[in-house]
């Protein structure tokens, strides 16, 4: 008798602490506005925020599933966001948010205050992915494709988007954050073009310090993935031609110790000859050539030279971006 | 014979259960590094030797017969009040670790004094009972944490950066101590009132299911506390306020099924539960020791001895 009492206290404490959290109370949630997105554009000082919203009626299943993008304007990210919640007629449910959308003219101040506040919201999951765009606004109002919002389309096509090319965006709120915690300045986040109501991934925009510096192409892009080491298995985009890559591994080592040199290796995998190692190795070069120029440590290379050469690190740490702005890249690709 | 062998699991998976504790809510501490885990094994081995030390002082104090020797009757009482007061404040910490969770997590709206009303309630209960029941009651929760913590383990393993963590390199001596004693603190302190429960419950010690407990429960909470590390990186995995319920978000399976800190908050629940109800029946039994006639004559409690 005692185990059967267990055997049902046990299912009926687990059903209570499971399932949606945050959830105010049953009497509400027949309608809720469930976000799918959040976005932020800035003209000058101001910063609009913005909510993409699923309405949800739980009342009525066959109802249809209704959108809507919430706004509001302040000079912070907070006062923004509380003017956009206030248009709000029912409870906002953040914790299936699966996208924050970042306009082109944010600045750095807006962007670090976005990531404070992804950091501080409990109900916003840390795998909530970060995406650029011209203007959030004019993403957000687009009509959906497969999904009901355009928040958990973004997420799809950059899940489809990996599966196809293997490039590992690595921009979930979690992956960037831990990023800025060690004090890895530059991050790269795919940015979704807007062409007459459609939206696609077009490249990638670079931030350093949290402000936007760089805009990669598709092709820069698989290359920047290439540096990175965050290329997997999949088609990359070059030229005029598509080239398979079965696996791609790259190291980053300073060779010499007097007056080091970068020293970039990659060894990739695929069905496509000598030819396209002479582009990639070039295409690399100019990326890091860029960079320098912008005073941008694209590749991460100073958290590598940490890592690997500590003490050395220490004697350039002061001034790190003079040794990168001067710093040689030997590129070597197999 | 038949019964250690019967009790031998259950206590083992108290044990286990116990270390997780509130541990499991809020470590890695704020100011966590690549060094953590080295702190975290330190911490750990040297819980073991001070079990293996208290083990046989539990047995000595807290059972058998003390005898006219005042000396060793004040020895005694004062082990009493120690053994009260420490469990009182290890349940208190745990309590509150537990409750400030489900207040901000789970139910924001609810007021605390409600939730508290409702822990505390079933703690009571589950403390007042036969300890042979609430054991029972242990181990069935035990295999269910223990999927969770492995699945959990393996699905978030994936996204693990291995840079996050440095094993084969000792830090200098200040940053060693700093990041062994939030783990010295908890767990592995409040381990040592579970050397006091064998010898209240059993009248013995138990040296084989405290030492497979105690492991067990530094392994679980080691694979807790290093996959969040792994995966977040440790200054952003101190920064969390539930870095174990946050690593468990970040998991989802195919399209339907995403956000299943639920089973974390399951894990919370029940190491939380465990470890304040075996410090309330401590506390309750080192009180009815003290108060007790006859304390001096025997130290086998009425409640839940076997």
């Amino acid at each position: 008798m005692r185990k059967l009492c267990l055997a049902v206290i046990i299912p009926v404490l687990i059903s209570t602490f499971t399932g949606c959290s945050a959830a105010e109370s049953f009497s509400t949630i027949a309608h809720e506005y469930l976000v799918s997105a959040l976005g932020f554009d800035q003209n000058g000082d101001e910063i609009t925020a913005f909510f993409e919203t699923v309405v949800i009626n739980s009342e009525d299943a066959s109802a249809e599933k209704k959108n809507e993008l919430l706004s509001g304007s302040g000079y912070d990210i907070d006062t923004a966001l509380r003017h956009a919640a206030d248009k709000a007629t029912e409870t906002l449910e953040l914790s299936h948010c699966a996208a924050v959308v970042i306009g082109e003219n944010t600045d750095e101040k807006t962007v670090k205050e976005i990531f404070d506040f992804l950091s501080k919201e409990k109900s916003i999951t840390l795998s909530i992915i970060l995406i650029s765009t011209d203007s959030a606004e004019e993403l957000l109002s687009c009509e959906t494709i497969s999904s009901v919002a355009v928040g958990y389309d973004i997420m799809n096509m950059q899940q489809a988007n990996t599966r196809i090319s293997g490039i590992d965006y690595k921009n979930r709120f979690f992956e960037l954050e831990a990023a800025r915690k060690k004090d890895i300045k530059t991050y790269a986040i795919p940015y979704f073009e807007v062409t007459a109501g459609e939206y696609f991934i077009d490249g990638m925009t670079v931030y350093n310090d949290d402000s936007a510096v760089m805009r990669l192409d598709n092709q820069e892009s698989s290359v920047y993935a290439i540096a990175t080491d965050s290329q997997g298995k999949g088609i990359l985009n070059f030229s005029d031609r598509q080239i398979k890559v079965e696996s791609v591994k790259t190291d980053c080592v300073l060779k010499g110790e007097i007056a080091p040199k970068i020293v970039l290796k990659t060894e990739i995998k695929s069905e496509a000859g000598k030819e396209c190692e002479h582009e990639i190795k070039e295409s690399i070069k100019n990326l890091f050539s860029d960079s320098q120029e912008l005073g941008t440590d694209l590749f991460s290379i100073g958290n590598i030279i940490e890592r690997k050469k500590n003490d050395f690190y220490l004697k350039i740490k002061k001034d790190y971006y003079g040794f990168y702005k001067a710093a040689e890249l030997e590129v070597i690709v197999k | 014979m038949k019964k250690n062998i019967r009790f031998f699991t259950h206590t083992s998976v108290m044990w286990a259960l116990f270390i997780l504790g509130n541990a499991v809510i809020a470590l890695p501490a704020a100011d966590a590094d690549e060094f953590t885990f080295l702190g975290y094994l330190a911490a750990c081995g040297l819980g073991l030797l001070l079990n293996l030390i208290a083990l046989p002082a539990a047995k000595r104090l807290f059972t058998g017969n003390p005898g006219r020797n005042m000396f060793i009757k004040v020895i005694r009482c004062t082990a009493y009040i120690i053994t009260a007061v420490f469990a009182v404040f290890c349940a208190a910490d745990t309590v509150s670790a537990f409750l400030r969770f489900i207040k901000d997590i789970v139910l924001i709206n609810t007021p605390m004094l409600f939730i508290a009303a409702v822990f505390a309630a079933v703690t009571v209960y589950f403390a007042t009972r036969r300890q042979e029941d609430v054991l029972k009651f242990f181990l069935i929760s035990f295999w269910f944490a223990l999927a969770v913590i492995i699945f959990f383990f393996i699905a978030t393993s994936f996204e693990f950066n291995a840079a996050n963590i440095i094993i084969f390199k000792l830090p200098d001596t200040k940053r060693f101590i700093s990041q062994f004693m939030p783990y010295f603190i908890n767990p592995v302190l409040p381990s040592v009132l579970l050397s006091v429960y064998d010898a209240a419950v059993f009248g013995k010690t138990r040296y084989a299911a405290a030492v497979s407990g105690y492991i067990t429960g530094c392994v679980l909470l080691g694979i807790c506390t290093v996959g969040t590390v792994l995966l977040f990186g440790p200054s952003l995995a101190g920064q969390l306020d539930y870095p174990y319920s946050s690593a468990v978000s970040t998991v989802s399976i195919g399209r339907l099924f995403s956000r299943l800190d639920g089973f974390a908050y399951y894990i919370y629940f029940i190491c939380a539960l465990t470890k304040t109800i075996v410090c309330i029946f401590l506390t309750r039994t080192c009180l009815r020791m003290l108060g007790s006639a006859r304390a001096a004559k025997t130290a086998v409690p009425g409640t839940g001895s076997l």
